[in-house]
């Protein structure tokens, strides 16, 4: 659930106030992408990162709508779905119907409106989205062609009595591609939800990122050329501090993500960006800006390599920096009134993990553990929230209905390869063996080839030359991986 | 320190409990009410780590991989989760990442528990250390750690009065030693079977005790 497709009457909505990407689709219509700060609104909705509650959904739900209903006024009409097509859908149909109120694309009543839209709609939401396709530029893609098969398909679907898209969504998505181009085909994708909202499905969508004219950024010219960090840190420090002025002036609540335009004496530019893994609040840490230099240090410190070893030869300090732009690319403002909602709800245990996060160069996972028997799966990265995930079934550690799973758990090494590692067939039968599990791998996923007869393993606990305790599997063509080891 | 006892199961009920999966509480339940212990919940490890691994200190730990001697160090995770404080666990092994479902099997709370990869640990992350946000920091298999790095260690785990253990993939030496870990251990399994039927403790510094055996099955 992390579409957002909202019209509202206010125009004084800014929707910086949510997250920092967002399109405007049609005047009045706004489309946004919460993922880079759900985890900042789930924690300001309560949900703490390591205590998820059953009722986490409805806090998180009326969180927000009460969010929106401040920012975007009691008349606003929002559709929160995990795609945003589906998202546009639902916002479509309410239009049409005249309804006003916060939807979740995922409740019976927001599946009901976009089972309910009717052909008018579909084909007028999929011309919106050509437009936006063929003003970013799609590969191969014809404007007037695409009406024209648009055209073809309306007529189609009226000619077959078809009474709306929800009636035909069985059709596979590869009849529509033969019968009406690729395009319509991607529409019809996403219409029929064929291959789940993973990331793949949703790249062809058209986001046209709204930019602020008034950009929030500083300049320097160096007296002298820089070269080591040590000198580079003082002065940049200063620039943050510069730009938090800014920040201050345009009431900017929290930065997820800063550019670093760096000038080479050689006049050669590079563009350093620089990012936080949560929204940080980058005026509380003036003057010192800690965790802000951190990042720029990591970001610097993997760019400069790169660009020492593309210089031209200018003599020794060609790659000193002679100049440097700091700007502000991603950022949510936080009017006061949105203050006030988040009230005396912050966990101050979570806050500190995250502002630690931010410090990092490397992420601090956390995981949750799912119903899943295929290795592999049996897992994913936690994310506070994702409890609404109808794809995946969440398990909790406290979870009493898997006891299988949990003894499977007990049996397999606490460490795997990321994939697989073929081995070859263990030559010495009489060393120590154990047989754990056999397990089937899932046939019904595209891409396994089960005509080779390597839906089925085996996996056994053995040790190999070393004397290490490895698990091993054989597949069914018998084929041998290691898997994982019994440290 | 309150301790309390779990109801006696025959030896031989837990041994097959234990085949199943099913852990029998054959050892001694601590409650963690002690703040600058930690604890395992398995009496005789608790008695051999004289009451617990202590907070504001460094241990250094010789298990090599491909030995499950892991389980040992898990069961002291697993009750610093469930006593609802953070651990950090860096896996510095080479293209080995964690398993979580197998960890929280073994009954690690996963929502106690982050993980990041990282070979040089103090270099890449260093603020973690400057905090006293994780209670207990597990460094698996970190690269060539420099002595500069063992006494910023030390230094910082006694400020912050966190634990910090290092896993090292190899058995640590008594000619080679190590000012700064307070209790140095080897883990050496017990060859029989597949797996062993379990490890024998070892003290190389730190604690006076004699080296210690410990079934897998009570893990």
């Amino acid at each position: 659930m992390f579409y957002l497709a909202l019209s509202s009457d206010r125009p004084d909505f800014n929707p910086e106030s949510l997250t920092p990407r967002f399109m405007l689709w049609q005047p009045a219509i706004w489309l946004l992408d919460l993922r880079p700060v759900w985890p900042y609104w789930c924690h300001q909705a309560g949900i703490s990162g390591h205590k998820i509650q059953t009722n986490d959904q409805e806090s998180l739900h009326a969180f927000l709508r009460q969010a929106i209903s401040l920012l975007a006024g009691e008349g606003v009409r929002a559709v929160m779905d995990a795609s945003p097509w589906r998202a546009l859908m639902g916002l479509e149909v309410m239009r049409e119907r005249g309804l006003d109120g916060f939807v979740f694309g995922h409740n019976p009543i927001g599946r009901n409106l976009v089972n309910e839209a009717s052909w008018d709609i579909w084909f007028r939401l999929a011309d919106e989205v050509a437009s936006h396709w063929f003003g970013c530029g799609r590969e191969r893609f014809n404007l007037q062609g695409f009406r024209r098969q648009a055209h073809q398909m309306e007529q189609g679907m009226e000619r077959l009595g078809i009474r709306n898209p929800a009636a035909l969504v069985e059709i596979p998505a590869l009849a529509i591609r033969r019968r009406y181009g690729a395009a319509l085909h991607d529409l019809w994708l996403w219409t029929a939800n064929l291959h789940g909202d993973d990331e793949s499905n949703l790249s062809i969508f058209p986001w046209v990122l709204w930019r602020q004219q008034e950009s929030i950024q500083v300049k320097r010219h160096l007296d002298t050329p820089l070269l080591e960090w040590e000198h580079i840190e003082t002065v940049l420090r200063d620039d943050v501090d510069r730009l938090c002025a800014q920040l201050d002036k345009q009431g900017v609540g929290r930065v997820l993500s800063l550019e670093w335009r760096v000038v080479f004496l050689d006049l050669s530019c590079l563009v350093i960006p620089i990012r936080f893994r949560h929204p940080h609040d980058l005026p509380a840490e003036s003057p010192h800006h800690r965790t802000a230099l951190l990042q720029a240090c990591y970001a610097f410190e993997d760019a400069i390599p790169a660009a020492m070893g593309a210089a031209v030869d200018l003599g020794l300090y060609e790659k000193a920096i002679g100049s440097w732009e700091l700007l502000v690319t991603e950022k949510i403002i936080l009017p006061p009134i949105l203050r006030d909602l988040f009230g005396s709800i912050m966990d101050s245990g979570e806050d500190r993990l995250q502002e630690l996060e931010n410090r990092l160069p490397v992420p601090l996972n956390a995981y949750e553990v799912t119903s899943n028997w295929i290795p592999e799966d049996g897992y994913c990265l936690r994310n506070p929230g994702n409890s609404s995930d109808t794809t995946t079934e969440l398990m909790r550690t406290d979870d009493v209905r898997h006891p299988s799973l949990q003894a499977l758990g007990r049996r397999r090494p606490l460490f795997v390869y990321p994939k697989p590692r073929v081995c070859p067939q263990p030559a010495n039968h009489s060393r120590a063996w154990t047989f754990c599990e056999r397990i089937m791998d899932k046939w019904w996923r595209s891409g396994i080839a089960s005509s080779q007869g390597s839906m089925q393993r085996d996996y056994y606990m053995m040790r190999d030359e070393d004397e290490r305790a490895v698990w091993v599997f054989k597949d069914g063509s018998g084929k041998w991986y290691v898997h994982g080891m019994y440290n | 320190m309150v301790q309390e006892s779990t109801p006696k199961i025959p030896q031989y009920i837990a041994d097959i409990m234990a085949q199943h999966g099913v852990r029998a509480g054959t050892a001694v339940v601590q409650k963690t009410s002690d703040p600058t212990r930690f604890f395992s919940g398995n009496s005789a490890l608790d008695e051999f780590l004289e009451g617990g691994l202590a907070s504001g200190a460094v241990s250094e730990w010789g298990m090599p991989a491909g030995h499950g001697a892991r389980e040992i160090v898990l069961s002291i995770v697993g009750r610093v989760t469930a006593a609802e404080m953070l651990v950090l666990w860096v896996n510095g092994q080479d293209a080995l990442e964690v398993y979580p479902p197998a960890w929280s099997a073994r009954g690690v709370d996963l929502r106690f528990i982050r993980f990041a990869t990282a070979k040089k640990p103090i270099e890449l992350l260093k603020p973690v250390f400057l905090e006293p946000l994780f209670r207990l920091v597990v460094l698996d298999s970190p690269k060539n750690l420099s002595g500069e790095e063992w006494a910023f260690m030390a230094r910082q785990a006694r400020a912050m009065e966190v634990h910090v253990m290092v896993l090292q993939n190899f058995f640590l030496s008594g000619r080679r030693g190590n000012i700064w870990a307070r209790l140095r251990v080897n883990c050496r399994q017990r060859s029989n079977g597949v797996r062993g039927d379990g490890w024998q403790l070892e003290a190389v510094r730190g604690t006076a005790r004699q080296p210690l055996d410990l079934r897998a099955i009570d893990m």
